[in-house]
């Protein structure tokens, strides 16, 4: 789906990324946002020489828990929801 | 003790970068499965083939043809621009990951490698080899080809055998059952006119090519001809050389004109407006040119090239353009024009420079109004600021190929 989301992600100390929070805008052109509840996995993925960090997550979707992949580009600070 | 050399070869590599690129941003087509090529503007249908799918070879689409031309033979086809940044990036990170393999590795090109293997034993290459090729295409996600043998030019001949993803090797002993029944212009160094002469002497293999007399070579091709006899047999003795990065060795730009020019002021506006794109560029870069070429195509399709050596290299427009626009009064012999370029070649580093006893006092006024332009340019947009001679002008202020847009 690769869906350009707004994030507020925590850096700890040693540099490793907790994403947060996000928010989309959705068919309706409203802002819709998600909160994290937990990380299942990252990893990261170096395709075509190009840096991103992959997170697979656990989060609330219309009173539902839902599981989706986020990933973040290091050269362009862009984060997308890439599976849902 | 004999020396092991790899060739690193991507599979169709602008092509497959730009595929990997679009699966990571979560497109489902992956170019590499459909007729694709890059190169060109989609919109626009302006352009040359740079790299072609393996699909689209089947529409027999080659790399260096016009975009109409391949549209023409497969009018499905998927156009994508090129991307040189991302590339250069694919490039590092593959050379990353060999410099684990070897000490010593030349980029020979933004997508070939020699990697000097010595410390592997001959008996081990091959999974060496198979081990590297799997390491890039599971960190990286494209293909390559390895080459393996003792020498540059062997391990480079294997390396184009059979693609995609795999190793071969072409040890001595392997020529010629390997290399020689190959036809002889999938040697290195055999160009299409090369092998067309070569054809008329019934040369037509590899093998043919190694069998017939040097000296019969050297009458028909001068040192050409000892060369490719050499290495026909295999015989080549250069080194793998160090290099860490990849040298610019030129720059050039081309346009197609919308119809055919006749008279020679519209002509020299042409070659202007590929310099208000090319000459910017080549200061971006930090480089001066020594070498001016130009290229004129008539609409009989016929093509004539010519180059100029400057007194000391330049990067200012208005020099480049007089020494450009020179070049075409000497060879234009009158007829329509169809196609114009120009191309830079000889770069030098602008951080050293030769200073010149003789230039004119012009020079750093010009530079300073260079640096002005460019400088308005940037902030305001090129449309800014144009020549005047573009105003009321059939010829666009700016031509010539794609401009990398993000």
């Amino acid at each position: 789906m690769a869906k350009p989301i707004e994030m507020i992600a925590w850096f700890d100390f040693k540099g490793l990324i907790h994403p947060i929070r996000f928010r989309l805008i959705d068919e309706d052109g409203k802002y819709k946002t998600i909160s994290i509840k937990s990380i299942q996995a990252r990893k990261k993925e170096k395709l075509a020489g190009n840096l991103m960090q992959v997170f697979l997550c656990r989060g609330v979707v219309n009173e539902k828990e839902v599981l989706f992949e986020l990933k973040y580009e290091k050269d362009t600070d862009q984060w997308t929801l890439f599976k849902m | 003790m004999e020396k092991i050399v790899f060739h690193v070869d991507v599979n169709s590599a602008y092509l497959s970068w730009n595929a990997v690129w679009d699966l990571q941003h979560g497109k489902s087509l992956d170019l590499r499965t459909v007729p694709s090529i890059v190169g060109g503007d989609p919109e626009s249908r302006h352009g040359i083939v740079l790299a072609k799918s393996v699909p689209s070879k089947k529409y027999g689409i080659k790399t260096g043809e016009t975009l109409f031309s391949a549209l023409m033979k497969c009018p499905d086809l998927k156009i994508v621009p090129p991307r040189y940044s991302m590339y250069l990036k694919a490039s590092d990170a593959m050379v990353e990951i060999m410099r684990e393999y070897s000490p010593l590795i030349e980029r020979y090109s933004i997508d070939e490698c020699f990697l000097d293997m010595s410390h592997v034993k001959k008996k081990d290459a091959v999974r060496v080899a198979t081990e590297l090729k799997d390491r890039i295409h599971e960190e990286l996600g494209f293909t390559v080809n390895v080459g393996i043998s003792t020498g540059k030019l062997l391990a480079k001949m294997a390396s184009d055998f059979k693609k995609p993803n795999l190793v071969h090797t072409l040890y001595r002993e392997e020529i010629e059952k390997k290399m020689w029944p190959l036809p002889v212009e999938d040697m290195f160094m055999v160009g299409p006119r090369t092998a067309e002469k070569l054809h008329k002497m019934n040369i037509n293999t590899i093998g043919e090519l190694a069998r017939t007399n040097p000296q019969f070579l050297h009458a028909r091709f001068k040192k050409h001809g000892y060369m490719i006899s050499c290495y026909a047999r295999g015989i080549e003795s250069s080194t793998v050389k160090n290099e860490g990065t990849i040298e610019m060795k030129g720059m050039g730009n081309s346009t197609t004109l919308p119809f055919d020019f006749t008279d020679r002021i519209s002509c020299h506006n042409v070659m202007l407006s590929i310099g208000e794109t090319l000459v910017p560029r080549l200061r971006d870069s930090r480089k001066l040119v020594k070498t001016v070429g130009i290229h004129i195509r008539y609409s009989d399709f016929s093509s004539f090239s010519i180059q100029r050596t400057l007194n000391f290299p330049s990067d200012s427009t208005s020099l480049l353009m007089a020494t450009v626009c020179a070049l075409f009064d000497e060879i234009w012999n009158g007829e329509p024009v169809r196609h114009l370029g120009i191309s830079f070649s000889q770069l030098k580093e602008k951080d050293i420079e030769q200073l010149s006893l003789f230039k004119d006092g012009q020079t750093e006024k010009m530079k300073r109004m260079d640096q002005v332009i460019d400088m308005v340019r940037k902030n305001f947009g090129d449309d800014s600021l144009i020549r005047a001679t573009f105003i009321n002008s059939p010829v666009k202020a700016f031509s010539g190929g794609v401009v990398e847009k993000d």
